[in-house]
């Protein structure tokens, strides 16, 4: 018995929490796939199996349309947004200035907030009444209109900044180490061979950068897919669903609307998409390596 | 040594000002007139909050965003921390916060626990499948937990943890091995195998070299797990509006119901000293600890 | 004719100085080898000669032009990184041309001329490589082609082969030789290996903590060093130093060391020597022979008998150290006859190759 212990110690101290997660990871993914086929409502019930007819539902149901759309235009405009700032950004602080970590500091500090709190933030100063707004027409600009959060269809530039704001600074910072590590020398190469900075920029550091924008861009991604709190508070999403997405959505259906068959099925769909972004993601690195 | 010969008369050395030195000085100030755009834009939101939590409703109204408050008071946090309604009840955050702390250092120190004796096993005594195992606990890290909350629910109604703290704290710390589990096991894979070889031929077992040898070379790791399990648990969201209860909500939940409910005269002031309040304990982190911070975010950047 | 002409140039970061007071004129064609331990300022020195980094005071003149103030792509230089430094997003071919692509040579005439420099260099076969896919050497290759391709007046080489394993680096170092002997043109070379610098160069400095410590040629530096840090840098094994005094007996000059009277009456002296002098005098170990019975031509036969402590076979030689006195020298014998440990031998010294330094100023009398 000592003997057995003393051999399999290592096996037996991950047991449980291999067990735990076996159980509540692996095997209530499932029972979610498996709630998914059911038309269960407040409770989920295994006696009525409709195969795949949540998930055709769900695709027939305008709100998850817009939500599903929002997370493609939201994650699009998100990355966009982020990646370049946060590059142009790294690029500053990379230039050799004073105070760097002040700088640095300031640009990663909203990492540290939660989505809640930045999403109240921002609720706060695109309010038209109280916020930026304000401030622009007591600087003389009457004329200034910052409607985001009361127009369906800027709605979704208000989720845009509010979350560049918080994730900006883990892009800077991956950026930033990138850039760092790029050897010395090129530059001075390149200061021998004539090329201008911004060429060194585009020709050679940035394409040296490539597999920072994949990280960064596989990071991002899945927070798009799973954001929820930031929506919460800052648009609830409103006006209307104008700012829904599929977090939003499975959340109501689980919660408020006791359609626990339906919910399921967005669930599933957001964890296909996780998957979809993952796999390519996993098999470019293990081919990398081998 | 050399003095000027005749083929080199001596070069006026022109005033500071040639014109390579002045590209680059124009360069320089374009470049800190856009870091100080990027400073205003990181840090004015932060700046604004404070200020208005200081401010009477009076000078809200009247504009000026961006003015430091004429006649500060105390007044907001008073209520926000101790007055403000939320939901039913009006006895301000003070609760909540209690509501969080009873949540997040359990949580904190038990998954960080687990994780580094799972990275330990993992990375130092490993077993045939040992990679596998990896790899299924790992995988949790990239699930978006919307497609475990339903089942979750369920399981805290059976064990009667429904809208409990400890049922949060159950929570964290199970959704908390996959991310503290692959901290600790890339950390400990960089501490030299001879180490534990040695200490195996001396006659230690397992725990002791857990927790002589290996533990003792890992404070900064410890660290970073401290502050990435806090931030992510104190600052969650959807598991704590998902399974908590009025009386059992933590901070988030508290804070989005204050500033979000529809009721009654929205108090801004109150409302920035509420979000100013549940974002200090992070923040605080942040700026002691900021280097343990970032390498903290970006391991857990991957994590739902 | 002058080609480079480096005059009171100083740089320091701050308090710390590292570099002071350097003069260097450089001729037309020549191979000039910066040695000197790690921190002496000889990278900083090449750097400032680049445009890479700027000087704090003094001037720098390229082809009898002011360049103090002019950017590096306007230097008309070529330079070689440590690291090699090629863009490794880009194939060999593109790391050539891309220098005089940016000054707008159409692509017509760069192209020949990238093919033949790559043959030149043999790495014709690898143009459509990227640099991560060549060893240690072909990368040395390409950035020397990617320099060579531009034409510039100058090269400059910082320590470019000390990422190489030792074989590798003797045959580039080779063909650094046959390249320059071929285009003749100016190089100033970094490197922390003296037998780089001995080999190629056609004049070396040697550098100390940011100051020159000698100019001259590799033979001139290594046989008539200025002071104790130049003869004790150079060479492998080092060279032997005795600690003495000067006899001044008549008219003729001696150093006493201890266990023997070395007359010194053929050494050139720079400063007369005076009685009672301290000294320091320094042998090689390769002037320190067994005695043949015959001296060198030339050369006054000094002949000593010592006795070997220790014997270290270095497969071409046997470094032999010898009893002498309290102080114990190093020389250089054939592998064969073996010499007997703790049996006296007959050992000749050749006195032509002393060197002798003043005991308190270090430098060479």
């Amino acid at each position: 018995m000592r003997r057995f212990f003393q051999r399999h110690v290592s096996q037996i101290a991950l047991s449980p929490s291999l067990a735990l997660i076996a159980i509540f990871l692996y095997g209530f993914i499932g029972y979610t796939v498996a709630v998914s086929t059911t038309t269960s409502k407040a409770f989920p019930r295994f006696d009525n199996f409709v195969g795949l007819e949540q998930y055709w539902r769900l695709f027939h149901t305008p709100r998850w349309h817009v939500a599903f759309t929002n997370m493609f235009l939201f994650g699009g405009l998100f990355l966009l947004v982020t990646i370049s700032l946060g590059l142009i950004i790294a690029i500053l602080i990379d230039q050799r200035i004073r105070a760097e970590s002040f700088f640095r500091s300031i640009v990663m500090y909203p990492m540290a907030m939660s989505f809640v709190v930045t999403g109240i933030i921002w609720q706060w100063l695109l309010n038209p009444t109280l916020g930026i707004e304000v401030m622009v027409h007591q600087l003389g600009f009457e004329s200034f209109r910052l409607d985001w959060l009361t127009n369906p269809n800027t709605v979704i530039w208000a989720l845009v900044i509010a979350a560049f704001w918080q994730g900006c600074g883990l892009v800077m910072a991956l950026f930033l180490a990138g850039l760092r590590g790029i050897d010395e020398d090129i530059w001075k190469a390149a200061a021998v061979d004539g090329i201008p900075a911004w060429r060194v920029y585009v020709f050679i550091v940035i394409p040296m950068l490539a597999p920072v924008f994949l990280t960064v861009v596989v990071l991002l991604s899945l927070s798009i897919v799973r954001a929820f709190d930031l929506v919460v508070a800052l648009t609830n999403g409103g006006p209307g669903v104008s700012s829904d997405l599929p977090s939003v959505f499975m959340f109501d259906m689980a919660f408020r609307r006791t359609n626990l068959g339906l919910s399921a099925a967005s669930a599933v769909v957001m964890l296909g998409t996780v998957l979809a972004i993952l796999i390519p993601y996993l098999y470019a690195e293990t081919r990398e390596r081998a | 040594m050399s003095a000027p010969t005749a083929t080199t008369p001596p070069i006026p050395r022109s005033s500071w000002l040639t014109p390579r030195r002045r590209k680059a000085l124009l360069t320089r100030t374009v470049l800190y007139l856009l870091l100080a755009v990027v400073a205003f834009f990181f840090a004015g939101p932060l700046y604004i909050l404070l200020s208005t939590s200081f401010k009477p409703m009076s000078e809200i109204q009247a504009g000026g965003l961006m003015a430091l408050p004429h006649a500060p008071t105390a007044q907001p946090w008073i209520t926000a921390w101790g007055e403000a309604c939320i939901g039913i009840t009006c006895g301000g955050l003070k609760g909540f916060f209690g509501n969080s702390m009873m949540m997040a250092v359990p949580a904190v120190l038990i998954s960080v626990m687990i994780g580094a004796i799972n990275g330990y096993a993992l990375a130092k005594w490993p077993f045939p499948g040992a990679r596998f195992v990896f790899a299924a606990l790992v995988a949790g890290n990239f699930v978006p937990f919307q497609v475990v909350l339903a089942p979750v629910a369920v399981t805290l109604r059976t064990l009667g943890l429904f809208g409990s703290v400890q049922g949060l704290i159950l929570i964290h710390v199970i959704y908390g091995i996959p991310i503290t589990t692959m901290l600790f096991r890339n950390f400990f894979l960089s501490v030299p195998n001879d180490l534990i070889k040695a200490a195996r031929i001396d006659g230690a077992g397992f725990f002791w070299i857990f927790f002589r040898i290996v533990l003792p070379l890992s404070p900064s790791v410890i660290v970073v797990a401290l502050i990435l399990q806090f931030t992510g648990i104190w600052n969650d969201f959807l598991f704590a509006v998902s399974f908590s209860n009025p009386a059992s909500a933590p901070m988030t939940v508290a804070l989005n119901n204050l500033v979000n409910s529809n009721f009654g005269v929205k108090e801004y002031n109150v409302h920035m000293a509420a979000t100013v309040i549940a974002a200090a304990p992070t923040l605080i982190l942040y700026v002691l600890l900021g280097r343990y911070f970032l390498r903290g975010m970006t391991a857990g950047a991957v994590k739902g | 004719m002058i080609d480079i002409r480096i005059s009171d140039c100083n740089k320091s970061y701050g308090t710390l100085k590292v570099l002071k007071n350097i003069d260097l004129e450089i001729e037309r064609g020549e191979f000039i080898v910066l040695l000197g331990p790690s921190g002496c300022g000889k990278s900083t020195l090449l750097h400032i000669v680049a445009g890479l980094d700027r000087l704090t005071s003094g001037t720098i003149e390229i082809g009898g032009r002011d360049v103090t103030d002019v950017e590096p792509k306007d230097r008309d230089i070529a330079m070689v990184f440590q690291s090699y430094a090629l863009y490794p997003t880009m194939s060999v071919r593109r790391n050539m041309e891309f220098g005089l692509r940016m000054r707008g040579k159409p692509l017509s005439e760069i192209r020949p001329l990238v093919e033949e420099k790559a043959r030149m260099l043999h790495i014709d076969h690898l143009l459509d490589r990227r640099p991560s896919q060549l060893s240690g050497g072909q990368r040395q290759r390409v950035a020397i082609g990617r320099a060579l391709v531009r034409d510039p007046k100058v090269f400059l080489f910082d320590e470019p082969l000390s990422n190489l394993d030792a074989k590798l680096r003797a045959s580039m170092r080779t063909e650094i030789k046959k390249l320059h002997q071929s285009l003749g043109t100016t190089a100033i070379y970094v490197t922390h290996d003296q037998l780089e610098a001995m080999t190629l160069a056609t004049r070396m400095v040697v550098m100390k903590a940011g100051e020159i410590q000698q100019v001259g040629k590799p033979e001139e530096v290594y046989h008539r060093p200025v002071n104790l840090f130049v003869a004790d840098f150079l060479g492998n094994p080092g060279m032997n130093f005795m600690r003495g005094q000067i006899r001044l007996d008549g008219g003729r000059v001696s150093a006493d060391v201890g266990a023997a009277m070395l007359p010194l009456d053929g050494y050139a002296f720079a400063m007369p020597p005076s009685d009672g002098q301290a000294v320091v005098v320094g042998l090689r170990p390769e002037s320190v022979q067994p005695a043949t019975g015959q001296a060198p031509a030339g050369s006054e036969p000094f002949v000593l008998t010592l006795k070997p402590l220790l014997t270290e076979h270095t497969g071409s030689d046997n470094l032999v150290v010898l009893e002498m006195g309290d102080q114990e020298i190093v020389g250089k014998f054939p592998t064969d006859p073996p010499p007997k440990l703790g049996e006296p031998v007959t050992v000749g010294f050749d006195l032509s190759r002393l060197s002798v330094f003043d005991a308190a100023t270090e430098r060479r009398l």
